[in-house]
């Protein structure tokens, strides 16, 4: 009953009174997929506070409701019920264009499979959400180019995914999530498809990303040294967070799952 | 929200060159099927623009048909009557001009062999008859002559019918002079060879012309449709294979409208260039086909080549609009995609 307190007070209590700067709320965030006469509950009620510039690992089993979760935060798809705020913004509220809009500004998203596009050049992927944004030509170029030296790459500009390997195509992917200068980065187990020597590489640029630029990283993986890495960790469990913790405060050898 | 607003506006200029690059990049990648689906557009265009081009070139030829098939009556007819003309002699009487009709008739005659005419009262043959004995004969129209022809649209004059005819069994065939009515002669000799159309056999032709029509327009919009599923599907195909693609770009920021419009234009890209080569091969064809039938002279004479222009910019249209009305459906499904169940994908 407590719970459901709690739940209740969120709801009615506006985000910018908040003392510590949220960037993302979700409350009592529910999402069921019909498929066909089956239902199926991604997500039972989930409710978090991401504050802005902190870097937050969300784990869980497969099947838990992880992705979902990351969908929802990202503005990837509308939950079935439950609000999400992001920078104060409900965006049950927005129309796709909006929600677009949105993608395009304020949130980087870097995936496991990388997702560049294959038949563009490194700088071209990097570019294309310039493009969405408005920005093109010489200006777009110029910016593209610094991300790309910024993440290492500043000799591959021209280069297409194909011919770079896993750390470098991810290296990519970063640089394209920046390319908008976003307040968010959605990292979906950025690691997973990338080798330990590698996935420290990106774990350092993440970091480097969060200290230099103020962004807010968000990130679902079961990599220790990722979850290490983060200020804070989420735990999810058929669709619900079970717990929330800094990592010191979590023996990593022990209370690992 | 008033910031998005203004920025939406401005973004949707700048992605349409985008839009194009990554239309121009997917057709080479898919370079197979892009020629699979343009060919579709090429034959359904050229069907479109045969038909149009056919139907023109045939009126030109219509009455060429016509002709012939009058001379080929009017031959078979004369043989059933007087048997086969080789190496036989024949008479003839022309009053005034002749018809196209009877000058093919007569050079139908040549080429059956008739060996020599003989020619009454100083008719003038065509020139065209250089192999056959040309005999002047003022009265005497019997002999080795087997029939007589009365050929032209004058009026025949009265003269000594029964010295002329000096054979019982001669046969008089007249074609096209008006009123042969000979007292002088006796029916069983008189053959009118010309054809009067009883207003059966013309309502009969009007209907085959409508059938005919009808049915070229019916074969023309199955075609079409033909082609419109083959880009559909394709289309649809493309949009499953870039799922992936779409969901990325739209986590990237890209507008539903861009997604349309990659799909949109890629549709028309391919429209145009399977329309212009519909246009070309359908006309080309056409006329080849006609030629080989007709001779390049009369399709050449009767192809009007501002009308085919005009069919061309109209088979291009149809084309270009076909090929963007067959991927409004992909279009909407690629653009309405959410993107998180886009990147779930695994295609």
């Amino acid at each position: 009953m407590i719970i459901e307190k709690e739940k209740l007070n969120l709801l009615f209590k506006k985000p910018s009174e908040e003392k510590e700067k949220v960037i993302i709320r979700g409350v009592d965030i529910v999402k069921t997929y019909k498929m066909g006469s089956q239902v199926t509950h991604a997500l039972r009620g989930a409710t978090l506070d991401v504050l802005k510039g902190e870097y937050l690992s969300i784990m869980g089993p497969s099947g838990s409701g992880k992705s979902t979760l990351f969908n929802a935060i990202g503005a990837l798809s509308k939950p079935t019920s439950g609000k999400v705020y992001i920078d104060q913004v409900d965006i049950a509220q927005l129309d796709t264009d909006e929600l677009a809009w949105l993608r395009c500004r304020k949130i980087g998203y870097i995936f496991q499979s990388f997702n560049l596009i294959q038949v563009m050049t490194c700088l071209e992927n990097v570019t294309l959400p310039m493009s969405f944004a408005g920005i093109d030509g010489e200006e777009a170029r110029e910016q593209g180019i610094k991300i790309l030296k910024m993440v290492g790459l500043g000799h591959r500009i021209l280069h297409k995914p194909a011919e770079l390997s896993g750390g470098q195509q991810q290296r990519v992917a970063i640089a394209r999530s920046l390319a908008n200068s976003p307040e968010i980065v959605l990292a979906d187990e950025p690691t997973a498809n990338l080798d330990q020597n590698t996935g420290q590489e990106m774990i350092d640029l993440l970091c480097h990303l969060q200290n230099e630029l103020n962004v807010t990283i968000i990130s679902a993986t079961h990599d220790l040294k990722m979850l290490q890495a983060s200020d804070r960790i989420l735990w999810i469990n058929d669709g619900r967070i079970v717990k929330s913790a800094k990592p010191d405060e979590i023996d990593f050898s022990s209370d690992f799952h | 929200m008033t910031r998005t607003d203004n920025n939406n506006h401005k973004q949707v200029k700048l992605p349409l060159k985008v839009a194009m690059e990554v239309v121009l990049q997917g057709i080479k990648i898919r370079l197979g099927r892009s020629i699979v689906t343009i060919t579709g557009v090429v034959c359904g265009i050229a069907f479109l623009m045969s038909i149009l081009t056919g139907q023109m070139i045939k009126k030109g030829v219509n009455d060429e048909d016509a002709i012939r098939e009058e001379v080929l009556r009017i031959g078979n007819f004369v043989k059933a009557e007087v048997g086969f003309l080789k190496n036989k002699t024949i008479s003839l009487i022309v009053v005034g001009n002749l018809s196209e009709v009877e000058i093919r008739t007569l050079e139908s005659f040549e080429k059956d062999g008739v060996q020599q005419i003989q020619i009454v009262d100083d008719s003038k043959l065509p020139s065209s008859l250089k192999s056959i004995t040309k005999v002047s004969n003022q009265e005497f129209a019997g002999g080795e002559s087997i029939a007589l022809f009365m050929m032209g649209d004058g009026k025949i004059q009265d003269r000594d019918w029964n010295k002329l005819l000096s054979k019982d069994n001669n046969k008089v065939l007249a074609t096209t002079i008006p009123d042969v009515k000979i007292p002088a002669i006796p029916q069983s000799q008189l053959v009118i060879l010309s054809r009067s159309w009883s207003q059966e056999e013309i309502d009969k032709k009007i209907k085959k012309a409508e059938q005919d029509k009808f049915r070229s327009i019916w074969i023309g919009i199955i075609s079409l449709l033909v082609t419109v599923i083959g880009i559909t599907n394709a289309m649809l195909m493309s949009v499953t294979e870039r799922f992936r693609e779409i969901g990325t770009m739209k986590c990237l920021g890209a507008l539903s409208s861009f997604i349309r419009h990659i799909f949109l234009l890629e549709s028309s890209l391919m429209g145009i260039v399977g329309g212009l080569l519909g246009v070309i091969v359908g006309a080309v064809f056409s006329i080849l086909a006609y030629s080989i039938s007709y001779g390049f002279g009369l399709v050449f004479s009767s192809v009007d080549f501002l009308l085919i222009c005009g069919f061309g910019f109209a088979s291009l249209a149809v084309g270009i609009l076909l090929s963007i009305m067959a991927a409004l459906y992909p279009a909407r499904v690629a653009s309405n995609m959410v993107p998180a169940d886009a990147l779930r994908s695994n295609l």
